[in-house]
């Protein structure tokens, strides 16, 4: 993981609403209830405690819907 | 052909039959179900990961999400699965060869025995290292695996249960107790401040020893449990689905010759992997239990505790997923909306946690670090050495069970 942070993104192509983004890291990911896929709240992620948690997310998601890009 | 592979067990004759892309896609997600699978082999399963639902469930999940990450991820395949690959070609080619100078094997018992590293590592179990211990594991898996999907058996069930519990026992006492064990030990030593974490194996007993969960009071055999379902799930499923792809390709390029000097390419064996995941699964069907009165957006109802078979080879061939669903095509289009292997890992928050093992990790970023997948990485080898159907010995379907499996499946590897 690069050290400037990362980009975050949802492919919803992908996403299945299931929430394990949001449980993992709420300040990052919700599910939208109307449209049942995870919204991005921040998009991008420097601070190292959080990264550890968007990277965590990442690996959890059963769908493998979220995308990292290391900015920089 | 089609009527066959959707009989339905008779385990699941009396049950309301969900057989639609959008409706079992819209139980599997919705909250308003339960799991409800593996009732009658409770005794294999029972309050493992798989049979666990609400909150109790996702911290779980979050926990053994860590035996599938990235870095095992790689470790697994260039660490477990490519040497124990070599190893067992070696070991074929040591054999020897029938009297018209060919390998002959059988596919169903050589993935297996190819998978068991990953197994054992995946779960923690020691001592899978010797050409004995190896076939007597892969053995004892085998059996316990009949035996924890007993409701698709075609053989007296009783007579299965019994023969899983011996068979478990006989696991515990030879290969779990010893590696739990020992965890055990390196868990209590790395509280002591003697070892680092980072020194911990990552493993399902060891992490269970972590979280103090390896001995639960008054339910001893909890941690055997878990550990049957990854032991099972981790083989089985493979074990089931890849010779399908073998006897689609053949057919395939029967008709495509083009694509015959392309079964070693690892982005075609994908497409031929994936698409013939959508065509078949490694269960018969997976069941649920409504929690309340539900109905679906296409007004079928489904009562309170009514427990409903998703029959996912109907659903799979939906017309989503383009025109001639019921025919292999490795350059169907990817649908809209759905995974190109359909619902074949599931959905919602029980979808499987080892398919970016099976179908490695390759989207999108992870094209520049990602692994191949045990699947494809098995079925490039076995076509780099020519592996080809015996036409002296066809494959045979499961006598014993209504998965839509292969029994035997003998094969020549023609370049060996
Ligand atoms: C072709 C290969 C595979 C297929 C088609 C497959 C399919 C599935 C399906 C359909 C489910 C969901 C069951 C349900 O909702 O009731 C599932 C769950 C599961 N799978 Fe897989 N699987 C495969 C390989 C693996 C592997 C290699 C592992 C090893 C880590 C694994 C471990 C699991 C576990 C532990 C669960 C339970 C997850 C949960 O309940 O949260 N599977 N699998
Ligand atoms: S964990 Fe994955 S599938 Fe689930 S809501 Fe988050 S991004 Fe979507």
């Amino acid at each position: 993981m690069s050290s400037k942070g990362v980009r975050v993104t949802v492919d919803t192509n992908f996403c299945q609403g299931i929430g394990y983004c949001e449980r993992i890291c709420p300040s990052v990911f919700k599910v939208d209830k109307a449209t049942g896929y995870a919204v991005v709240l921040q998009a991008e992620v420097t601070d190292a405690e959080m990264l550890a948690l968007v990277d965590q997310a990442e690996q959890t998601c059963p769908t493998r819907a979220i995308e990292l890009v290391p900015i920089g | 052909m089609a009527d066959q592979e959707f009989v339905a067990p008779p385990y699941v004759k009396n049950m309301q039959r969900v057989d639609t892309y959008s409706e079992i896609d819209e139980i599997l997600r919705s909250t308003a179900f339960r799991q409800g699978s593996h009732q009658e082999s409770h005794m294999f399963f029972g309050e493992s990961l798989l049979l666990m639902d609400g909150p109790g469930h996702m911290e779980r999940r979050m926990l053994f999400a860590s035996l599938v990450s990235k870095s095992a991820m790689h470790y697994y395949e260039s660490q477990a699965l490519a040497p124990v690959i070599d190893k067992v070609i070696a070991e074929l080619k040591e054999k020897g060869r029938g009297a018209d100078g060919l390998v002959r094997t059988d596919l169903v018992p050589l993935i297996r025995t190819m998978l068991h590293r990953i197994t054992a590592l995946v779960t923690g179990v020691d001592k899978v290292d010797s050409p004995e211990t190896t076939e007597r594991f892969r053995w004892l898996v085998d059996r316990l695996g009949e035996a924890a999907t007993v409701e698709w058996s075609t053989r007296d069930h009783e007579e299965v249960i019994k023969e899983g519990l011996a068979v478990r026992k006989m696991l515990i006492d030879e290969f779990l107790q010893p590696s739990l064990d020992r965890r055990r030990e390196l868990v209590r030593r790395q509280k002591a401040g003697e070892i680092a974490k980072e020194d911990l194996p990552v493993d399902l007993f060891t992490l269970l020893c972590q979280t103090g969960d390896d001995a639960r009071p008054g339910d001893e055999t909890y941690i055997w449990r878990e550990a049957a379902l990854f032991l099972v799930a981790s083989t089985q499923t493979t074990t089931h689905t890849l010779p399908h792809v073998i006897v689609h390709l053949t057919e395939w390029c029967k008709t495509h010759a083009e694509d015959a000097p392309k079964v070693t390419d690892p982005i075609f064996l994908r497409r031929a992997a994936t698409e013939s995941l959508r065509l078949h699964q490694p269960a018969p069907t997976l069941l649920r239990i409504a929690l309340e009165d539900v109905t679906l957006s296409s007004g079928r109802q489904i009562k309170k505790d009514e427990r409903v078979a998703l029959f996912f080879a109907p659903a799979n061939r939906d017309e989503r997923f383009g025109p001639d669903p019921y025919g292999f095509n490795p350059y169907r289009a990817a649908p809209h909306g759905a995974q190109a292997w359909g619902l074949t890992f599931g959905g919602g928050v029980h979808m499987c946690i080892g398919r970016p093992l099976v179908t490695g990790m390759f989207n999108r970023t992870d094209d520049l670090t990602g692994t191949e997948g045990t699947m494809i990485k098995i079925l490039r080898v076995l076509y780099e050495l020519g592996v080809e159907l015996d036409p002296a010995s066809p494959p045979q379907k499961m006598a014993v069970s209504y998965h839509d499996a292969y029994g035997v499946f003998p094969v020549i590897l023609r370049k060996l």
